[in-house]
């Protein structure tokens, strides 16, 4: 039966179907590793990775993000692609992921391939066919580009071992924050079971970097890192929860990247959320912020909230509300302030923030320097001084500062016309409360 | 005091011979300014004169570049002078003159408090931008010839820098990239070096795509609609990520 759609079903149509199915997965990334060509085969990669194109719902395609199939043995309540779902069903041969990838990858649509794949027949036997889609394309079509490929939890580590060599990255998707949330909508998966193959490919990657220290032509193993992807507003967990979460991931599976997808409501379960305004992407905005200094501007967890304070400030970024917290540190001056101060004040990027220690050491910054080079100053002038005096006299008091900075209304990406107060407020409103005593324990020591 | 303009053509080459000649004559940078194109404000007091492009001067002055501003800083003003802006080759022509006079010239290029230096990272800063978007950006239609042809017309003169990346990815293809706008091909022969060509005889009417092409545009088209999270969707946010002037050349928007 399977086989007869497979011979039946156009290439269109599995696209159509696989990518449909894909498209809940966020990374898109083709970041990670500077790969120069080699004069001989077909590709490259940089660090910075590439976008390729842009979809209707603003989001970066990089990667021809497919599903080798979407049969599924399991049923997370959560998923499409779950066994109770009555959809459409199709599977791709590796021959027709490699032939779509490279004629894809020689018009210049895509940067290389994003392969998942529901679990068909045991989590061996879909990661087999993973590992002989890549090594197909690897070694049969001699692709040099991109490929990011999913460890399937459960599957055989010698499987997983000889994917990553393939592979540039791997990723293996938390799914949910904590272990109860897994329990209810995912029954099929277990904490345990994702966690192995992360801590395999962390281990597998510590072993081959000390490897090619040694052999500097030895293969390398999954060599753009490892990333995850948490689904955030299906459970009840707080902001809290899942930026501690993540912040372990960091520290004690050292990924590259952590990744929040909106909970977007696609089966009628009584066990999910009803989310009436729509996928909780405020929530997620705020959430890769927080991430961005975590990984960044070397913040903790712990500095951005609390259990008192469990989750983010609807109204303010991360930075803004973690500064009018801590007006005691404040304001700094530029022209001596160290890096890792300025890095904390609102309006001063990374990138501005190098700049201004290499600018200072030939000038006297001015506050028409700092703009040049990047500052922000409607949000940092509250906070800085050049040679000891403030832009504007203002009030270094957190009412005033906090109804200044919402007077300059805050950019979101998802603001179609215009998000107000009000709306926003509604945002607030539908933000779970979540029961913290019990949790804590459980969700605190993932390692 | 009298000022000079140098007045050469709007290419790396002529903007680089334009130092050359600056040096040449012991022009004093401050009073000294390099126009490329001769619609500038005619100023008073300036004594204009104009530069044949010379490779064998911009060639010396690049190898200058190169020793003493370093393969990263050389890089940096060669894409400042592959901008569009008029501004462009006073800046760098100041900017190279002030990092002369320090001992590690490089590190001029960190001075974020002069004027100069910041015109050089402002425009260098787009120029790469562009850049970056068009290794992305950018599509191929396969001919029936089997070469790969790509039309393009960005704001800056980014062609050669495309033509490199290209070439490194795609070693084993043919390909030609066409800036519409300033008539310039790069042309990459299979396992070739590529080259640029000025204006060549080109004949857009005998571009005729290979049966595969319609296709495999097609496929593509379909998954960048299935892909999309209906959700979520957000035309604003895309129209930021990929700005409208990009996409006449896109596939996926089919000339839209
Ligand atoms: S394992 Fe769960 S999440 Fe993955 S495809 Fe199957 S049902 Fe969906």
């Amino acid at each position: 039966m399977e086989y007869l759609s497979r011979e039946t079903m156009s290439i269109k149509e599995k696209l159509g179907i696989l990518s449909d199915a894909a498209k809940y997965d966020v990374a898109c990334t083709s970041s990670g590793i500077d790969r120069g060509g080699n004069g001989r085969d077909m590709g490259n990669a940089l660090a910075s990775g590439i976008c390729h194109s842009f979809s209707a719902d603003g989001r970066c395609i990089s990667l021809l993000k497919i599903l080798l199939t979407n049969e599924c043995i399991f049923d997370c309540k959560y998923c499409l692609n779950r066994r109770s779902n009555d959809v459409p069903r199709a599977a791709f041969t590796p021959e027709e992921i490699c032939e779509l990838t490279i004629s894809f990858y020689r018009r210049n649509y895509i940067e290389g391939l994003f392969l998942s794949s529901g679990i068909i027949g045991s989590p061996d036997m879909t990661m087999e066919l993973l590992y002989r889609t890549l090594y197909l394309l690897r070694t049969q079509y001699h692709f040099r580009g991109y490929i990011h490929v999913k460890a399937i939890p459960g599957a055989d580590p010698l499987l997983i071992q000889r994917t990553g060599l393939l592979a540039d990255r791997m990723s293996v998707n938390l799914e949910l924050p904590t272990a109860e949330g897994l329990r209810t909508l995912a029954p099929n998966k277990h904490r345990k079971n994702i966690l192995s193959p992360m801590r395999q490919i962390q281990n597998g990657i510590t072993a081959n970097q000390n490897e090619l220290t040694v052999y500097r032509h030895a293969p390398r193993f999954v060599p753009a890192g490892q990333s995850t992807q948490m689904i955030i507003g299906a459970t009840p967990e707080s902001d809290y929860q899942i930026l501690s979460v993540a912040e372990s991931l960091y520290r004690k599976f050292e990924l590259k990247r952590v990744f929040y997808s909106a909970f977007v409501r696609v089966n009628d379960d009584k066990e999910l959320p009803a989310l009436i305004g729509g996928p909780p992407l405020l929530r997620e905005h705020r959430l890769y912020q927080a991430d961005w200094l975590l990984r960044y501007y070397g913040f903790s967890a712990d500095e951005l909230l609390s259990e008192k304070k469990p989750n983010f400030n609807i109204l303010l970024d991360p930075k803004c509300d973690w500064a009018l917290a801590h007006l005691e540190q404040f304001p700094v001056d530029v022209q001596n302030a160290d890096y890792q101060l300025l890095l904390r004040v609102p309006g001063i990027g990374v990138k501005s923030a190098l700049r201004i220690v290499q600018a200072r050491r030939t000038a006297r910054l001015t506050f028409e320097d700092l703009k040049k080079i990047g500052v922000v100053l409607k949000r940092a002038l509250y906070f800085i001084t050049c040679s000891g005096r403030q832009m504007y006299p203002v009030r270094l008091e957190e009412d005033y500062i906090t109804r200044n900075l919402l007077y300059e209304k805050q950019r979101l990406p998802f603001d179609k016309g215009q998000i107000t107060y009000k709306q926003l407020s509604l945002f607030d409103d539908l933000h779970f409360s979540p029961p913290q005593e019990k949790e804590e324990a459980s969700w605190k020591k993932i390692s | 005091m009298e000022e000079n303009i140098l007045i050469c053509e709007d290419s790396l080459e002529g903007v680089l011979t334009a130092v050359y000649t600056a040096y040449e004559k012991r022009y004093s940078p401050e009073k000294t300014g390099i126009q490329v194109s001769e619609e500038g404000n005619l100023r008073l007091f300036a004594v204009y004169e104009y530069v044949e492009t010379d490779t064998e001067k911009s060639a010396k002055v690049l190898r200058t570049l190169r020793r003493r501003f370093g393969e990263e800083g050389c890089y940096t003003i060669c894409q400042a002078l592959a901008s569009a802006e008029e501004e462009k080759a006073t800046a760098v022509y100041r900017t190279i003159a002030k990092g002369l006079r320090l001992q590690k010239p490089e590190s001029v290029l960190l001075r974020y408090a002069d004027a100069d230096v910041q015109t050089v990272q402002k425009l260098k800063c787009s120029v790469w931008h562009e850049m970056h978007h068009l290794f992305g950006f950018l599509r191929f239609r396969e001919l029936q010839n089997g070469i790969l042809f790509s039309e393009i017309s960005p704001k800056n003169n980014v062609t050669a820098y495309l033509a490199e990346h290209f070439s490194d990815r795609l070693p084993r293809e043919h390909f030609v990239i066409c800036d519409c706008g300033r008539g310039l091909f790069a042309v990459h022969e299979a396992g070739k070096r590529w080259f640029l060509v000025q204006n060549p005889d080109f004949d857009r009417e005998a571009v005729r795509e290979s049966d595969e092409e319609a296709v495999c545009q097609e496929l593509f088209r379909h998954f960048c609609h299935k892909i999309s999270v209906e959700a979520r969707e957000n035309k604003t946010l895309q129209r930021g990520m990929l700005p409208l002037r990009f996409r006449p050349y896109m596939t996926e928007f089919d000339g839209k």
